[in-house]
């Protein structure tokens, strides 16, 4: 135990400097793009791990809380600087995760690979909307010149924010980390296992779960409102189907069963994605990163944390396991 | 009123095409409980196979020929090749399916580039036939809704008559029992896979001749799939059937009378749906 507090000091460490060492591009081009990813993916592994539910929807309430914050700051007509920006933040957040509620109590209503389609239609759907939209999303072109909240002291720059980023990615990684460890994380995983046994027991299943979509969801919508600072904008395209799927496939890379599974996974994507672009060509980024995803379900589903944790232990991973369709049955019948 | 109708009849133009694409898919589900997610990157390679083959020989037919027997092939290799070391782990198929249509997509998109390609109907199926109430409309729809309809048909009577139809039925209800009978299941899975996918591709040149498919297109090919089995309930015909009806409809009247809040229309069925029905509409009672 105390060998991981010395790990997590030493990683800590070299988070806090690497910024003073790295150029810029790698600040934010690399550490920056991976981390507000890695937020995305933390809600995916969370779901998938402890609530046994692997849900496409991740970057939907991502986009949901971005596009709140669009529109709330057009509406508001605030302008860079401005403290309210803050508000706005906060709301869009709300936005977010009471989408996530949302399309939550959809969800529960199936279970494993029906869940699969279900979210799948849902954030293609969204992006469809959104698209269409004209009155509320703007259509094909969405929103630009989104500006980012003043940082305390008036701090700005790729250097603050890389260093915003990092303690939200901290700040969530905690969180979910503790969450999973109290009676609501406890209660989740015995749901996961065995529904029925847990229904009779006298938890109330089908809330447990909507509440795990809803703080996945408020921790996703803290990626999408990076996201959307860091980039400046947000269209259709930011919501489709493509970033949709390399959420997931960033977080099988990294281990879809662990929660830090999507930590390491942005980071290797996003490596990937970096040193695609001169070794085979930007336009076969999605080719790369697909077959590097086929290969790992066609041998395991644990990725690269999963494929570490075989080596160095060569213990089964407990309570880390993945959704079963026997297990889907017994729920539903 | 003409303005109703006629959605109407659009609505039906794509629900034919939705059910058509869609059977493909419930096929390959109901029987292989594969939820193929490549089903839309198939059904877009269906489109540009049967357009330059349509272009090469000069027959819409021989295009039609080609998408089936092009994507069936490749989504046999696929069967044995990759889905059968998931070892029926349905949950892993299906992520393994979205990085082969990931894979799909890309080499597509360098193939045949980001065109919109509308392939030519056949002579005998252009011009207009005049209706009563609506005026004229376009002879090829009428025509995609006459081949919904008699696919549909054919499948049912298919499965409800031959021999090749109780196989499948049996094994859609118990494949152990299929196999100790001494049917070779394995077989009848890559042969049930290649035919769906193979209706994927069809559907996808007729999609290419009615409207037009470029990258993009599969995508909302699969969402209304997705959608129609969901609402109508899987492995059924009728459920399929039904589910496209209601989707076609619903997308094509929301699109005439609000089109920026179109695509939410569909959305409310699928929710009602799994408010009331989450088994869909038309199921067969187990699954």
């Amino acid at each position: 135990m105390t060998r991981r507090w010395v790990w997590c000091a030493v990683l800590l460490l070299a988070a806090a400097v690497y910024p003073l060492l790295a150029p810029r591009f790698w600040v934010e081009g690399v550490a920056t793009e991976s981390m507000i990813l890695a937020i995305i993916g933390l809600s995916l592994t969370f779901l998938a791990s402890y609530g046994g539910m692997v849900s496409l929807c991740q970057l939907t309430v991502a986009g949901t809380a971005g596009y709140g914050f669009a529109i709330l700051t057009a509406r508001a007509g605030l302008a860079a600087g401005d403290p309210w920006l803050w508000a706005v933040a906060l709301a869009a957040l709300l936005i977010g995760a009471l989408a996530a509620l949302l399309i939550g109590a959809l969800a529960v209503r199936t279970t494993g690979v029906y869940l699969l389609m279900l979210t799948m239609a849902v954030a293609v759907g969204f992006a469809a909307f959104a698209r269409q939209n004209y009155e509320y999303m703007r259509g094909f072109d969405g929103y630009a010149g989104i500006v980012q909240p003043p940082l305390p002291g008036g701090a700005s720059g790729p250097t603050a924010f890389y260093y915003l980023t990092l303690v939200l990615l901290m700040a969530c990684y905690a969180g979910l980390t503790w969450v999973s460890r109290s009676r609501f994380g406890f209660a989740l995983q015995a749901i996961r296992d065995d529904a029925r046994r847990a229904e009779s027991l006298g938890y109330r299943t089908d809330a447990h779960r909507i509440a795990a979509f809803g703080l996945a969801g408020a921790v996703a919508a803290v990626g999408g409102l990076l996201d959307v600072w860091y980039q400046g904008r947000i269209a259709p395209a930011s919501v489709d189907i493509g970033p949709t799927i390399n959420i997931l496939i960033l977080c099988v890379l990294g281990g879809l069963y662990s929660l830090r599974g999507a930590l390491v996974g942005a980071l290797v994507f996003k490596l990937l994605t970096v040193f695609a672009t001169d070794l085979v060509g930007a336009q076969y980024i999605n080719l790369l990163a697909g077959s590097a995803f086929l290969l790992i379900t066609m041998f395991s589903t644990d990725g690269i944390t999963g494929a570490v944790r075989h080596m160095t232990t060569r213990s089964s991973p407990l309570g880390r396991a993945p959704p079963e369709e026997s297990r889907a049955a017994s729920s539903t019948s | 009123m003409n303005e109703f109708l006629i959605s109407v009849l659009n609505g039906l133009t794509v629900a034919s095409l939705y059910f058509i694409a869609a059977s493909g898919f419930a096929l390959v589900f109901g029987f292989l409980r594969v939820v193929n997610m490549a089903h839309g990157a198939m059904f877009l390679l269906g489109g540009y196979i049967g357009y330059s083959a349509a272009h090469a020989t000069g027959s819409w037919v021989l295009g039609v020929l080609a998408a089936f027997a092009g994507v069936a092939l490749l989504a046999a290799l696929l069967q044995l090749l990759i889905l059968r070391r998931a070892r029926e782990d349905i949950f892993r198929e299906a992520l393994m399916t979205i990085g082969i249509a990931t894979i799909m997509a890309d080499l597509m998109l360098s193939g045949w580039g980001g065109h919109t390609y509308q392939l030519e109907a056949p002579a005998w199926l252009d011009g207009s036939v005049q209706l009563p109430f609506i005026g004229r409309y376009s002879m090829l729809r009428l025509a995609a809704i006459a081949l919904a309809l008699g696919l549909g048909l054919a499948m049912w009577w298919a499965l409800s008559t031959t021999r090749l139809g109780s196989l499948i039925r049996a094994g859609v209800d118990d494949q152990e029992m299929l196999g100790a009978l001494g049917f070779n299941v394995r077989r009848m899975q890559t042969l049930v896979f290649a035919c769906g996918a193979g209706i994927v591709a069809a559907s996808g040149v007729i999609g290419a001749t009615v409207l037009s498919i470029s990258p993009g297109e599969d995508a909302r090919y699969l969402l209304t799939s997705l959608i129609v089995v969901i609402v109508g309930g899987m492995g059924t015909i009728a459920g399929t059937a039904l589910g496209a009806l209601l989707v076609g409809l619903a997308e094509q009247l929301g699109l005439t009378y609000s089109p920026t809040y179109a695509s939410t229309y569909t959305f409310v069925l699928l929710v009602m749906a799994l408010a009331f029905r989450p088994q869909g509409l038309i199921s067969r009672g187990t699954r």
